[in-house]
């Protein structure tokens, strides 16, 4: 017997999950499509909304953050509530059965499932109702790009590697908090972000000597002596770096994440 | 089927609950396990099913850790915790979905049972009221027909007739594989079921016998007054003083459990150099 991964044990975990949960999750993604659809129609009505992409690409993006974040907190929830957490971890399956579930419905299919419905009822919207003049109280000039996002978009390279980050963070709280997972992860990373802002001068100086105040993260940094700009852009990340850094922050830090979420539900414990 | 050698364990690194705690468990026995509240009889099946890790020491199930959690360990093993949690799918629905991870499960004996504790076959598991969850729950655990059979105050939420039931039904998916082993509080619920007594007390294991053993050892029976300076342990009763005493052949009889527990936690020592001897 296969005590590390059997595909027969998974497919009947998944099975088990879907149809544990399945009522919960259509009753959710009810709801956040409900709340969207109210505010594309409010955009809608007004316009301008529609004409310019920057208020649905910034409804797509706060709902996806949002409820994937929401999502992935909760994904563990059962191995953190004593009664649920007796018949969740001796349920014969491996541990990485059970991780491989919860790692596949929040990390993969709710993005995959928010982006698909989201881009229908945005199509809808879009393409049926705006591009009909339905609802629209005023119709201006047509509108001849009325994409989401289009292919060349600077912000889709964006949202999507923060996404990333952001839910695996979430994760990875969901197995190590027993409790109110969001709120702590959340804390979590306020704290760290504020402790990186505090420290960011003292670790620049560190590295070049001079002595910094009020500093913006990863930006460059301007050295000022009697009011004049001496030493401009004494560091100043070049492209590289930055592409580094990006690598090492939205593709490390979840791998990472991931990795020790994996053994935090090894270790769990009632 | 257990074999627990020198167990440490403890919630806090500081305060051990277990510490060179021995077991040994065999299959074709039905084990009570009683203690007071706190005594860590919930802790040591933790430790038994893989929920808690040892500190030191090993707890191994048919040889293999618990703590490994082995899918084929797991598959012979279920434990129904005090407190249940049940999801909000109809009860045939849920065995659908979780028998397929036990291999043993028998569809006809979780029928049987669901029908002797009458529980409605077709309910919500959320709807139905705590006792009956409990009942279907029970039903399915001994419908797994898993080696290890664990059960943690088992007889809470039922009523007086289903407890009755709980009995009949646990001596009948009992066979001689299987080791069954019942925590509670309520020592009356386990009379005439186990055949093997174990009592956890300050932390330690104070007694593993039989009880065919304890019966050859003591007798319990209702004292005259000149008995009570030869009696093991003793307490007023409404029918008179009921006396543990050391074995007298011809009185030899049921064990009394409670005056049994009784007696272990004011004079365990004295009761354990007995049997020793």
């Amino acid at each position: 017997m296969n005590n590390i991964f059997s595909f027969n044990r998974f497919a009947m975990l998944f099975r088990k999950h879907t149809s544990e949960n399945l009522k919960f999750y259509l009753m959710s993604l009810f709801v956040l499509f409900g709340i969207i659809i109210l505010f594309l129609t409010f955009q809608l009505m007004q316009d301008v909304g529609f004409r310019n992409n920057d208020k649905r690409q910034a409804v797509f993006t706060v709902f996806l953050f949002l409820a994937g974040t929401v999502f992935s907190s909760l994904i563990f929830s059962p191995f953190g509530k004593k009664t649920s957490a007796t018949q969740s971890i001796i349920l014969p399956c491996s541990k990485l059965e059970k991780y491989s579930i919860a790692w596949l419905y929040s990390q993969l299919i709710f993005p995959l499932v928010y982006i698909i419905i989201y881009y229908l009822v945005d199509y809808v919207f879009a393409f049926k109702l705006y591009s009909n003049n339905h609802f629209v109280p005023v119709q201006m000039s047509p509108v001849q790009n009325l994409e989401l996002f289009s292919s060349d978009d600077y912000r889709v390279r964006l949202i999507i590697p923060v996404f990333i980050f952001l839910n695996s963070l979430s994760f990875f709280g969901s197995i190590f908090f027993r409790n109110y997972q969001y709120v702590k992860t959340g804390f979590g990373l306020i704290l760290f972000v504020f402790l990186l802002i505090m420290f960011n001068p003292f670790i620049v100086r560190m590295f070049s000597g001079v002595k910094v105040r009020g500093l913006v993260l990863f930006s460059q940094v301007n050295v000022f002596r009697h009011g004049f700009n001496l030493e401009n852009a004494l560091f100043s990340p070049s492209t590289n770096v930055m592409l580094a850094l990006g690598i090492f922050l939205l593709v490390f830090t979840p791998v990472m994440f991931w990795i020790i979420a994996y053994h935090k539900l090894r270790e769990r414990e009632l | 089927m257990i074999e627990i050698t020198n167990l440490n364990f403890g919630y806090s690194s500081k305060k051990l609950l277990f510490e060179n705690l021995n077991l040994k468990l065999k299959g074709g026995h039905i084990y009570g396990l009683l203690g007071q509240n706190g005594a860590g009889k919930s802790t040591l099946l933790k430790n038994i099913t893989g929920l808690a890790f040892p500190v030191g020491g090993s707890c191994k199930v048919n040889g293999v850790e618990s703590s490994r959690r082995l899918p084929s360990t797991l598959q012979e093993l279920y434990l129904v915790p005090e407190e249940i949690y049940v999801p909000a799918i109809p009860i045939r629905k849920y065995v659908k979905l979780t028998a397929p991870f036990y291999p043993k499960f028998n569809q006809e004996q979780f029928d049987n049972y669901l029908k002797e504790f009458d529980v409605p076959a077709d309910g919500k598991l959320d709807q139905l009221s705590l006792g009956q969850q409990k009942k279907a729950v029970l039903s399915f655990a001994l419908a797994t027909n898993t080696e290890l059979l664990i059960m943690d105050e088992p007889t809470n939420g039922l009523d007086i007739p289903s407890k009755a039931q709980f009995r009949k039904i646990v001596a009948s998916a009992f066979d001689s594989e299987r080791c069954i082993i019942i925590s509670t509080h309520q020592v009356r619920d386990l009379d005439n079921l186990i055949d093997t007594l174990v009592v956890v007390h300050d932390n330690k294991v104070v007694l593993n016998k039989s009880l065919d053993e304890i019966d050859e050892n003591f007798s319990f029976r209702i004292i005259e007054e000149d008995e009570k300076e030869n009696a093991i342990y003793f307490e007023d009763h409404l029918s008179g003083i009921a006396g543990m005493m050391p074995h007298q052949a011809s009185k030899a009889g049921r064990v009394d459990l409670e005056l049994l527990f009784n007696a272990l936690m004011l004079n365990g020592t004295k009761i354990q150099n007995h049997l020793n001897n």
